[in-house]
């Protein structure tokens, strides 16, 4: 397997180690390892009590959800809006926050020469708040 | 609808969610809702804050629904929701309570089964020093035991709600393992 020369008793645990998480081993394998199990009490004792281990976790009681329980998270889930009204709401907000910043800028540069100014300010606001968005609907892509 | 949704699978349950139709949530809801509470109750040892907690989670998976890929497995998913929010709580928290509370405390919370008595007082009874022993270690590896062996999670899924790789996982239970058995046989060994 690892290619190192193993003792006897490491080489049958580690090949018991693989048959827990493999399933099974090669008919050869499992020869070697049921040839020196016979002779060797300690690894047999160990195969018995790592057995003993996964066998108690298997058959552990599992805890029943209660109706109310049930109730209490479909209660708080239908609460919550969903996940349509709560894109749309903030596609929504968007648009009034860009309307009344370009309004803004609008009426500024009306007003002075140095609204110059402030169109290039309001631009690179929009373009950071583009940015966050991209990088906001990005990340929605990559979840999950 | 939930009689109707109980035969889908959890890809077109989690659709129909996402079209309005609550029906298909509450059958996700019914189907995962024991899953979810035992793993968070084996986090954090403690029946109403694994209620709480299983709650959180679902919320924050009905939240982060629009998310998830209808080709990805549901299940680890909701898993590592359900993960994250126990390590926050630990971490927040910072306290691990006994077993002591366990079924005396909480009539409500005994585990579903049982047949023959004396079976099941020997049952109980190795499940208790597991149960025992496995509080003592760290939540992590509590946590990846009771996935695999509990639950009988493939490694595939564990790997994906723990966020390593499959091989670090093999690593973690051989060593979840083998520190169980020198807590529990250990002495016996002397």
């Amino acid at each position: 397997m690892n290619g190192s020369v193993d003792n006897p008793c490491d080489k049958t645990k580690r090949l018991l180690e693989l048959r827990m998480d493999e399933g099974a081993l090669a008919a050869d394998e499992m020869a070697d390892v049921e040839s020196h199990l016979k002779s060797c009490k300690p690894c047999a004792q160990w195969q018995r009590q790592m057995q003993d281990i996964v066998a108690a976790a298997r058959a552990s009681a599992q805890f029943d959800v209660s109706e109310a329980l049930t109730q209490r998270i479909l209660s708080a889930v239908e609460r919550e809006p969903s996940g349509k009204a709560a894109s749309a709401a903030q596609v929504g907000s968007m648009l009034v926050l860009l309307a009344a910043g370009a309004g803004v800028f609008v009426v500024d540069s009306i007003e002075s020469l140095s609204g110059l100014g402030s169109w290039c300010v309001g631009l690179a606001v929009m373009l950071v708040i583009q940015t966050i968005v991209a990088g906001g609907q990005a990340g929605n892509q990559a979840g999950g | 609808m939930r009689d109707q949704g109980v035969d889908l699978d959890d890809g077109a349950l989690v659709s129909l969610t996402l079209k309005g139709e609550g029906g298909g949530y509450e059958v996700l809801v019914r189907r995962y809702q024991k899953l979810v509470y035992n793993v968070l109750y084996e986090m954090v040892r403690n029946h109403e804050s694994a209620a709480d907690l299983t709650q959180e989670t679902f919320l924050k998976a009905f939240r982060g629904l629009s998310r998830f890929r209808p080709d990805a497995p549901f299940k680890p998913w909701l898993l590592r929701i359900a993960t994250n929010t126990g390590l926050n709580w630990m971490r927040d928290s910072k306290r691990e309570d006994s077993l002591d509370e366990m079924l005396e405390d909480n009539p409500a919370a005994e585990p579903a089964g049982g047949q023959d008595v004396e079976a099941e007082v020997c049952r109980r009874l190795s499940q208790a020093q597991l149960s025992e022993a496995l509080a003592q270690l760290p939540a992590r590896y509590r946590h990846v035991f009771v996935l695999r062996y509990q639950h009988d999670l493939p490694y595939e899924d564990i790997a994906a709600i723990i966020e390593e790789p499959v091989t670090t996982i093999k690593s973690l239970l051989h060593r979840v393992r083998e520190r169980l058995r020198k807590s529990l046989f250990g002495k016996m060994e002397l």
